[in-house]
């Protein structure tokens, strides 16, 4: 089934090199660690939000969707539907304790909030759960690319987590950003493409809409059956698996969200992830299953057709040459905006959790040098793990077992250690230990999950894995806490619900200063030696004091915050309102251009 | 005409329960305040797109049938 002719592969390789220049081209604003993880944590909510769902929407989605689609209708929608009841606690909580607290790693949190032995357990259990989920995507469009252009899955793993590595390597977290801005664009524009022209093939939308059944255009699938796509066990699968596991525990996306300018802009990112482009994305990925059911009902499609193969045929039906081709490139882009997040990730739990701790004490640029190259040792092991996971029956057992067995421990021990002060570091440690052991006791023993199954049959029980994991994980960590005997004290300024002031504190060096927003102003930039000062004027505008962060930022929007800076503001001036003093390491620090006009901020 | 329903009154029993009780503690814990002009505009944000969710499951159960 090979498919693909001359232009579709020269688009392809055109995708290739305009990614790996773009990508490559923000090395130049990569000074320190700090710019390679987190961007200089500079970015406008809106590049962060798209970027996230570049990174949520994987290669493997386009395949899986569209024939769980195919299949089953616009339930295969409810997995990206379902993520709203967790912005209370990522927003309100888990938001301002990462930023304020400065956290750099998952397990950084795990040593401040624990003990050191809770962070090397998790640095393991996170590296195998990142590492393996990069080996999964390299898979998948290995397989996926072998089916449709006949290429090698192993020389499309090694193409791929080879450009991903060179821009990765000289851009950090700001290529990461970046790049997965523009997949994000062409993904959706693809997805948007194929609607567009199956509905052209179909006749009319009419046409479309009056062709589905009844059960297909239920947005959920039936409550406990069939085995494999019950809606019970997708949603705790999903929803308290992946979701989780995806908002808390993916170091790419902690970095992700440590990169935007504020608290505030983390919040509207999520909204827009959440409220738009998830659903986008749901739609996206899915629609050419819903356009293959149309098609085959209508005789344009062999009602026989594989699902799984159901993407392909779509695209391949309703495309002309150089169509074809783009959509495969947006494939492409679906998994390397996958994996350079999880790349990123890999290489900050490489620097901060391992490194620092062997080499302690030396300068930002050794660090940043091994920043690079275990970016580039994420990669070579990523494709190394591609042959474990062809031994398994199938790319959604091999994905589905994976993450499953790995996440619920290290879920359910941050959202106590975050949501409840008396939880100890013993509890966090046995439910680290044990909870891992008894994930890999239902994997071994399957037939455990019965208990959980509300009424799923045998074969669809490894997707109440999640439930299973997340009440014996509970379970461990409520009950070693109430031991008489685990009762500590302990200091946990901003690591905790209840002690979220005080991180603020800790942040600002003072008094948070947050009760009013202020307004935004814009101003010309004078150069001076150092600090940064604002006219009184302009500070009642701002609403802020002497000592409060501001964000200062090159007044085009569209540069997503690229050119920026933090600075505490200084003393006011006395010369005009419209000018903001200025030192000139922080103009070069903030890639900020002295002949253009600066807007500014108070961020706490 | 119940069934298509089941799916929907689980989750959003499930989700709402969560949902409700980080928004009591967050309170009760003072991580956010409902006198804060800011916190108090986040958390009707919040609460007004969850209410968008359940109005959309709904209506596509609705539309489904129509």
């Amino acid at each position: 089934m090979i498919k693909g002719t001359t232009i579709d592969f020269a688009i392809i390789v055109i995708y290739f090199i305009v990614i790996l220049g773009f990508g490559s081209f923000f090395g130049k604003y990569v000074k320190s660690t700090k710019d390679f993880f987190f961007g200089g944590q500079r970015f406008s909510w809106w590049l962060i939000g798209f970027s996230c769902v570049a990174t949520t929407v994987g290669s493997y989605s386009f395949i899986k969707y569209s024939a769980v689609a195919f299949e089953y209708g616009l339930s295969s929608t409810m997995t990206y539907l379902n993520d709203w009841f967790i912005l209370p606690i990522f927003v309100f909580i888990w938001l301002p304790i990462i930023y304020y607290g400065r956290i750099t790693s998952i397990p950084e949190y795990f040593e401040r909030r624990f003990d050191s032995k809770t962070r090397t357990i998790s640095v393991i259990i996170l590296l195998i759960y990142l590492l393996g989920y990069i080996g999964i995507n390299l898979y998948t469009i290995g397989v996926a690319f072998n089916a449709m252009l006949g290429w090698d899955v192993m020389v499309t793993a090694v193409v791929i987590a080879f450009v991903c590595a060179l821009y990765m390597h000289a851009g950090g977290q700001t290529s990461v950003i970046m790049t997965d801005l523009a997949q994000a664009l062409m993904l959706l524009t693809a997805g948007i493409l194929i609607f567009i022209l199956g509905i052209d093939k179909i006749g009319s939308l009419k046409t479309f809409w009056t062709s589905l059944p009844y059960e297909f255009k239920l947005p959920f699938s039936p409550f406990n059956k069939p085995p494999d796509f019950n809606f019970v066990g997708i949603f705790w699968q999903d929803a308290f698996g992946s979701s989780m596991a995806f908002y808390f525990i993916n170091q790419g996306i902690l970095m992700r969200f440590l990169s935007v300018r504020s608290p505030r802009d983390g919040r509207k990112a999520l909204f827009l992830v959440c409220l738009v482009l998830m659903p986008l994305a749901a739609f996206v990925v899915a629609n050419a299953g819903w356009i293959g059911k149309s098609m085959s009902i209508h005789g344009l499609l062999p009602s026989d057709t594989n699902p799984n193969h159901i993407f392909v045929e779509v695209v391949y039906a309703i495309t002309k040459p150089g169509t074809f081709g783009f959509i495969m490139a947006a494939l492409i882009a679906a998994l390397m905006s996958t994996i350079d997040t999880l790349i990123n990730g890999v290489a900050a739990i490489g620097v901060n959790d391992i490194v620092k701790n062997i080499a302690p004490d030396n300068t930002d640029a050794y660090y940043l040098k091994w920043a690079r190259l275990i970016s580039l040792l994420a990669a070579i092991i990523g494709v190394a793990l591609v042959p474990l996971f062809m031994q398994f029956k199938s790319i959604y057992v091999a994905h589905g077992t994976f993450i499953a067995a790995v996440t619920p421990p290290m879920i359910v021990t941050i959202l106590f250690g975050i949501l409840w002060k008396r939880y100890t570091t013993q509890a966090a440690t046995y439910t680290l230990i044990f909870g891992s052991i008894a994930m890999l006791i239902s994997i071994k023993w399957p037939g455990i999950l019965t208990l959980f199954s509300h009424g799923v049959a045998t074969e669809g029980l490894q997707y109440l894995r999640a439930l299973y994991g997340l009440t014996i994980c509970s379970g461990i960590s409520i009950a070693m806490t109430l031991l008489p005997a685990s009762k500590e004290i302990k200091d946990l300024p901003g690591l905790v619900v209840d002690t979220i002031h005080e991180g603020k504190v800790l942040f600002k060096g003072g008094e948070p200063d947050d009760f009013d927003e202020g307004k935004i102003i814009s101003s010309h930039i004078v150069e001076v030696n150092e600090g940064v000062s604002l006219s009184k004027a302009m500070m009642e505008h701002l609403q802020a004091k002497p000592g409060d962060i501001l964000y200062i930022s090159d007044e085009r929007w569209w540069l997503g915050g690229l050119k920026s800076i933090h600075a505490k503001a200084g003393p006011p001036h006395d010369s005009s309102d419209d000018i903001i003093l200025i030192g000139t390491d922080l103009i070069v620090q903030g890639n900020l251009d002295i002949n253009r006009k600066v807007t500014a901020m108070k961020i706490i | 005409m119940m069934l298509p329903w089941l799916p929907f009154i689980y989750q959003y029993t499930i989700c709402s329960f969560f949902f409700i009780a980080i928004i009591i503690l967050s309170i009760k814990k003072k991580a956010i305040s409902i006198h804060h002009p800011t916190d108090r505009k986040i958390l009707l944000e919040i609460i007004a797109g969850y209410l968008i969710f359940i109005f959309a499951h709904a209506s596509m159960i609705l539309i489904a049938g129509a």
